[in-house]
């Protein structure tokens, strides 16, 4: 009636690519650059941003080129029916293995910061249950649920940003260009995996409202976001300095943790802080959920979505549960980004893309034949 | 069923409909001094204004048949059409040639007139049940403005609503819904300022009704809802004939359920249930803080007391070590869990509650002064409960009092409790799940077709115009457009100037 039958506006989509890709990858993102480039660690960040707003225009052409089509639908036209479902399975076990990886980490982190004797599983359950909920109720109410989310996750985060900036040392963040470019390239390298989940745009065709102005509202979405990066990391490396950024897992948190709200009743405001990582995580392992749900649904073409949500989710509490420790984790989860997280965030739109552009040449010439 | 041609057949045919009903008055009399036609009249004693009909259609009818010429009497039709015509000194009449309809309309208070012959009949409107009255609004109280409230009667409500808009676009649609209660509906709302497809759409799920009886409108909320597993209400139901007519300027419908003293307004989003009839009859910057403190409350009524065991059971370092330590002691000797400890308060709470709303309104007040203080003060000096504890559930309720809409009240009151049981398993991280559990909830709900959430969610749809009246209360000068329930096409409010400075504007 008033709401487009599930359809989202442009302004939804901004949300939920915001939500998506922002706020979990970013807890471990200065040590990660700090670790390859020290105190020029933000800089591999703004590579990084340039990286995803080339994947960006790269995915929203391809979006363009085949409005209103499922990711299966169009693939297929393009590869064939077995090629789209190849590349509709690859997706999902991506998606399958994004949820596992972060909801794993998010459970050491709350184990860490919240709850320390509260058993793995109970915490995958509590979350996986509320991702499938969240995924369950369609992409409409995703969307305005991420244009509620926003703000409750935006508004702290920057007031407390903000409240560190007094207890900053910037000299932490000199000299510049310290690291060579190979170094820096490398904490680029790694900066750029903390914009996984930008694939979930691959799928967001049929769901849109109002194409005209996509692309330029994800880019738009991207920069921000990688403006938020690039000063989160810098924040970071500068009040704690490039050496115990690197000897923390989670510095974000860590400098969360010790800022000092003025005037505060809240003592130790870790907790609290975590309750927005929370909406975080939720927001990552639902949009896993619903699009790997959604492609797998695509291929075998029978049953409801919801059954495949429900399928889903043991797959990710499994895979979430092998690795044996957090080292383990990270170790597995750099694997995962340099074969799956590549192939899937650059291999697949780029050849997608120049599989699109080919068909569109050959179309205009087969149509100015047909008019000649 | 067509009328009978022959009188007693149709008598016969009332006899048997009403058989054991002592409260029917019917009467066989002669027409004309000829006395070779008879006519026939029925009512429910009781439903009707017996002196419209006694005086103003019988006496009438009879002394304008003496004065007839003998030949009118030999053809039936003439003879009904000119008692019709000119019998009678009373308006509100109609033709009927259904026997069914004549019934149903006996049936909700109406008196039929038979013509030997004729085939038709007089259905004579003079409903005089008995009934309260506009009565004063003891639900939806405020500080400022009328205090008239709904009747039972659904044509004085009607006439409520006329009274405030007095605009020939305000249209009344009547239905009859339910088999044997024959329940009158009304669909109240302005023509051209309406959404059509919202409009069919309501039409659609009353038509949708079959049931036996309706009593209430909150029966006729429930059949019409989206989605009936919410504890939330996706139609908004006043007391307020003023509420009413704003809701119907803003191009909402209102349906009017007859013997019952509310009406309800669709479609209805969260933020108009924060909405109250006086938030327009005072300044905007005090209307604003209120908004602002509604909001709050219902944070406060919906999370407080989860809050207070996630933090007392799980992260208790959180708190400044004096409070911490305050907290601590306060629970001392408390031989029950924080959770066990506010979820006793909460049921007792809601017991009283409960008690008091049932019980007559000069005890009711007497069992919240008893349970408030006196059982309070005692289970702290029981050792059963903290003092903390009684402050959180104290609070808790006093914001649920601050909000507007009873039925939201009751959604929060649930949805309470998946909170607390949340947050006692798994603290903040319960807690945040279960908020984003209800914010999953909210967000896909829909009031015939509005998101529940608008203008917070979805607010583009309108412009964003729709957040001038949420949190804020902007001043009414600047609320230039309809909200989002008007058409697009007649969307516009006011054209009013720019106020102040009069002096220099002269």
């Amino acid at each position: 009636m008033f709401a487009l039958n599930n359809k989202i506006s442009l302004r939804q989509v901004q949300a939920l690519l915001f939500l998506e890709i922002f706020g979990f990858g970013v807890t471990a993102l200065p040590r990660r650059t700090a670790e390859h480039a020290a105190q020029d660690g933000w800089l591999g960040v703004v590579l990084a941003v340039f990286g995803a707003l080339l994947i960006t225009w790269l995915i929203t052409s391809v979006v363009k080129l085949n409005i209103g089509q499922t990711f299966y639908d169009y693939t297929k036209k393009l590869f064939g029916g077995f090629i789209a479902s190849v590349f509709c399975l690859l997706l999902s076990i991506r998606f399958i293995l994004l949820a596992a990886f972060y909801l794993r980490i998010f459970a050491e982190i709350t184990q860490v910061v919240m709850l320390p004797t509260t058993p793995f599983f109970v915490i995958f359950i509590a979350v996986l249950s509320l991702a499938a909920y969240g995924a369950s109720k369609g992409i409409e109410a995703r969307g305005r649920l991420a244009e509620m989310l926003i703000l409750i996750v935006l508004l702290p985060l920057i007031f407390v940003f903000g409240i560190s900036s007094k207890e900053i040392d910037f000299t932490n963040l000199l000299p510049l260009f310290a690291a060579n470019s190979t170094e820096i390239g490398k904490a680029g390298y790694q900066a750029f995996f903390a914009f996984g989940g930008i694939e979930f745009l691959l799928l967001i065709s049929p769901f849109l409202s109002r194409p005209k102005g996509f692309r330029k509202s994800a880019m738009g979405t991207i920069a921000t976001m990688g403006g938020f990066m690039v000063i989160i990391t810098a924040v970071t490396i500068a009040r704690f300095g490039p050496l115990n950024v690197v000897a923390h897992n989670w510095p974000v948190l860590k400098m969360m943790d010790t800022v000092s709200l003025p005037g505060s009743i809240i003592d130790r405001q870790g907790a609290l802080i975590m309750t927005f990582w929370i909406i975080s995580a939720y927001a990552i392992i639902n949009a896993a959920l619903f699009f790997s749900s959604l492609l797998l649904k695509d291929v075998a073409k029978r049953g409801k979505h919801i059954h495949y949500i429900l399928l889903c989710l043991p797959i990710i509490a499994l895979a979430a549960n092998i690795p044996s420790d957090l080292d383990q984790v990270y170790e597995w989860f750099n694997l995962y980004n340099n074969t799956f997280g590549v192939a899937t965030m650059v291999g697949l739109p780029l050849i997608i893309f120049v599989a699109s552009m080919i068909r569109k040449g050959r179309d205009k010439i087969a149509q100015q034949k047909a008019n000649i | 069923m067509k009328i009978y041609h022959n009188l007693d057949e149709i008598i016969a045919y009332f006899d048997n409909a009403f058989k054991n009903s002592g409260d029917i008055v019917s009467r066989k009399f002669h027409i004309g001094s000829s006395l070779s036609r008879f006519g026939f009249i029925i009512y429910i004693d009781g439903m009707i204004d017996r002196q419209v009909v006694e005086d103003r259609v019988l006496t009438q009818m009879l002394a304008s048949a003496q004065r007839l010429p003998e030949h009118f009497f030999n053809e039936p039709i003439s003879l009904f059409d000119t008692l019709k015509e000119g019998g009678m000194t009373t308006a509100d009449l109609k033709e009927e040639e259904d026997l069914e309809k004549a019934l149903n309309a006996i049936l909700t208070g109406d008196a039929a007139i038979f013509v030997d012959g004729a085939c038709k009949a007089i259905i004579v409107s003079a409903k005089g049940f008995p009934n309260r009255g506009v009565n004063e609004a003891s639900i939806e109280v405020v500080v400022q403005g009328s205090n008239e409230a709904f009747s039972d009667v659904m044509r004085i409500n009607t006439a409520l609503l006329r009274k405030r808009v007095r605009d020939v676009n305000l249209k009344i649609e009547q239905s009859i819904v339910g088999r044997r209660t024959q329940t009158n509906v009304a669909l109240c709302y302005l023509d051209d300022v309406v959404r059509p497809v919202v409009l069919d759409e309501v039409k659609k799920r009353l038509e949708n009704i079959d049931i036996d009886g309706i009593l209430d409108a909150g029966v006729l909320e429930e059949l019409i809802e989206e989605d009936i597993s919410s504890p939330f209400p996706q139609c908004q139901i006043t007391e307020r004939p003023d509420k009413a007519a704003s809701g119907i300027l803003e191009g909402r419908i209102a349906i009017l359920v007859d013997n019952s003293p509310t009406a309800i307004l669709v479609p209805c989003t969260m933020n108009s249930l924060f909405q109250a009839s006086d938030d327009y009859s005072q300044g905007w910057e005090i209307m604003s803080f209120v908004r602002i403190l509604r909001f709050g409350a219902a944070f406060f009524a919906l999370a407080l007391p989860g809050l207070y065991i996630a933090i007392t059971t799980f992260h208790p370092n959180m708190l400044p070590t004096v409070l911490a330590f305050k907290m601590a002691a306060a629970r001392e000797n408390i031989p029950l869990p924080a959770v066990m400890e506010v979820i006793m308060m909460e049921f007792a709470f809601e017991l009283l509650r409960e008690a008091g709303l049932r019980l007559p309104r000069p005890i009711g007040s007497s069992i919240g002064i008893i349970g408030g203080i006196i059982v309070g003060e005692a289970a702290v000096q029981a050792g059963l409960v903290s003092p903390i504890v009684v402050i959180i559930v104290a609070l808790t309720g006093i914001a649920s009092f601050a909000i507007p809409n009873y039925a939201l009240v009751s959604g929060f009151r649930i949805t309470k409790f998946l909170i607390i049981g949340l947050s006692a398993v798994l603290g903040l991280l319960g807690f945040w799940i279960a908020l984003l559990i209800l914010l999953i909830h909210l967000a896909s709900l829909k009031s015939f077709g509005l998101p529940y959430m608008f203008p917070f969610a979805a607010g583009e749809i309108n412009g964003f115009s729709d957040f001038k009246d949420t949190l804020f209360r902007a001043p009414i000068v600047f609320m230039k457009k309809r909200p989002i329930y008007a058409n697009p096409e007649n969307c516009d409010r006011q054209h009013t100037g720019k106020l102040g400075n009069w002096h220099k504007k002269e």
